[in-house]
This record gives C-alpha cells, structure tokens and sequence, in this order.
C-alpha cells in the first residue's frame, strides 16, 4: 500500500503540473530514470563509507545537485525547452527522492536495491509516456518529440469528440485522467484478487 | 576514544567532501553551458522573429532587470536598419502548465502579444490567435502584458 502511495504522489508530483505535452513528458522522465540511478548508487557509496545519520540530508543534497546537472544539461541541448520546462525539474527531484528513499538496502544486497530502484523508475516512466501521450493526443491531435528548437509536432488524425480545446489540456483534465485511471486500475486489481 | 574521534572524523570529511564535490560539477555545468545556450537562444529567437514580423530583427544584448519577474521574463534590446526595439520572452503559466510566450515592444510604446512559442510547424498556424488552446486566456495576457509594461518602466529599460 505504502509502495502505490508514492507511486501516486511521484505522479502526481510530476504529470500534473507539466504542460500536457509528449516532449516535456519524455525529458522529465529521462531526467527521473537519470537522476534516480545515479543518486542509488551515490547512495551505496555513502552506505559503504558508513556516513550514518548525514544519509538522508546527503541523499538530498545528491538529489538536489543531480537536478541543477539535469537542468543544465538540458539547458545546453534546448534552451527553449528548459525556459518552459524550469519548475518541472525540480518536481522531478522531489518525486526521484521519493522513489530512492523508500527503498531501504537490505543485509548489503546493493544489486537488489539498484535493479528495484531501476524497475521501479521504468514502470513509472512507462506509465508516464501513457500518460502524456494520452494528453497531448486529446487536447492537440498530436505527439511530440523534444528537439533543439523545441518541439517536432508530429499531427495525427483527430477524433471529433476530441476537439482541441484548453479544457483538456489542462491541469484540471490531468487530475481528472489520472483519477480515472486509478479507478479503473484498482478495479481491475479487485477483480484479479478475488478471482 | 580516540578510534570513535578517528571514525567521526572520516564521517564528517566524507560529507563535507561529496558535498563539496556536487556543488563544484554544478556550478562547473552552470558556467560551462551559459553562453552557448543563450547564444542558441538568441539564435533561435531572431528566426522566430523574422518568421513573426516579416522583417529580420539582431538581437544586441540580453538585458538584466532585478524584478520579482525576472526568473519567469528574459528582454532582448532587438535591433535592424529602420528602428530598435525590445523582445520579451515570458514563461506564463495558464490552464495547461508553463507556456513560453513572445512579446514586442516597440518604440510606439506599445505591447504586442507575438505568440506562444509551441513550435507547431505550420508558422501560419502558431500566429493565430490561438493561445487559449495553449490555456492562456486573454485576463491571464492582459495580466501579463501589465506586469511586462510595469517591469520595463520600473527596470528603466526606456
């Protein structure tokens, strides 16, 4: 249970308040998986030289230096992008703190803790691609992939219902999306259970 | 005793140091990237301009302002043959999240909304007016364009 609570604040952390865009979506999540992998194994290094009670500030720290390297990263491949993107980053960091420190290394099984933190942060990411492709493709017809302009909109044909309005681009539809999913998922997950 | 000393020791230095170390690669990143990127940008920008108004504008410098808008608002003094003017890029967050807009403010002392920098790749299509696709309703521009106009006379840009 205390697993699938982070894995809907980590969602709603990060796919909420971004620009319902694929492009955006794909960097903050190369960001998420990036950040996540390298901050577990800047973890096991702290774990190893025994730094006991400065672990989780330091855990922090990490995650929070990562970020500002992510950024600017990303700031040097588009510039544009990381202009509109700018708060995202950091709502990756809090969701990348989430997701490493609730894992806990068990008896110096450092190989179960990195493939956990792996898995964990790809099953989100693919979630995540769902997610923003669902998005964009309601509210623009379309899906995009970052570049260093910015964005290449690749148009797709568009269903009638799905007029391209703000409303469904917005943060609220996003909220929206996210509930029925987990509806339909815990439902889904009910009915396993008991048959 | 003097082992517990020895151990701490190493602990607190281990800290210190990776702490160190982080603040180091990113200030280094920070530093590293500053003028390429906003060499890119400025590139970037000039083209879209062009597209915009029909008439290539250079983009002579950046200029700083220390407003409580300067993390959200980037001004460029632009520039051609006939007249000078000042490009106001503004990240503006409507209903669909964070949106980087255009503005131009030219030597009328006017305010003129340019577009959203979505980079559709139909030109015609970006110049519409189209920003509340983009969930920017027209308050939430007029807003904008008051708090751009107030940063400009405030910043001493004019």
């Amino acid at each position: 249970m205390k697993g699938k609570n982070i894995f809907f604040i980590a969602s709603v952390s990060i796919l909420i308040p971004a620009t319902g865009r694929l492009g955006y979506g794909i960097i903050l999540l190369i960001g998420l998986i990036s950040i996540n992998c390298i901050s577990s194994l800047l973890y096991i290094v702290f774990k190893k030289c025994d730094v006991g009670s400065f672990e989780t500030p330091l855990q922090i720290f990490t995650t929070i230096a990562l970020t500002i390297i992510f950024k600017e990263c990303v700031r040097y491949y588009s510039p544009i992008l990381s202009f509109n993107l700018h708060f995202s980053f950091y709502l990756v960091c809090f969701s990348s703190f989430l997701f490493t420190s609730q894992i806990k290394i068990e008896q110096e099984a450092y190989a179960i803790y990195l493939f956990s933190v792996l898995k964990q942060s790809l099953a989100f990411s693919f979630f995540g691609l769902f997610f923003f492709s669902l998005r964009e493709y309601v509210a623009y017809a379309s899906l995009s992939l970052p570049i260093t302009q910015g964005l290449k909109i690749i148009l797709i044909p568009a269903v009638h219902l799905f007029n391209g309005s703000f409303l469904w681009s917005s943060t609220g539809f996003a909220l929206v999306l996210m509930a029925i999913i987990l509806i339909v998922v815990s439902a889904f997950q009910k009915k396993k259970a008991k048959g | 005793m003097k082992e517990n000393i020895k151990k701490e020791l190493t602990r607190i230095s281990v800290v210190f140091f990776s702490m160190f170390f982080l603040v180091l690669i990113a200030f280094f990143c920070v530093q590293a990237q500053k003028t390429t990127s906003q060499k890119k940008l400025i590139k970037m920008l000039e083209k879209h301009i062009e597209l915009a108004l029909g008439e290539y504008y250079a983009i002579e410098t950046k200029i700083d302002i220390n407003t409580r808008f300067s993390e959200s608002l980037a001004f460029y003094r632009i520039k051609n043959e006939k007249k000078t003017a000042i490009a106001v890029l503004a990240r503006i967050t409507g209903f669909s999240g964070p949106q980087s807009c255009l503005f131009f403010y030219d030597e009328d002392f006017t305010l003129n909304f340019i577009s959203v920098l979505a980079f559709k790749q139909n030109m015609e299509y970006m110049l519409e007016e189209n920003h509340l696709d983009y969930g920017i309703t027209d308050s939430i521009l007029d807003y904008w364009k008051r708090s751009i106009q107030k940063t400009i006379q405030e910043g001493g840009i004019i």
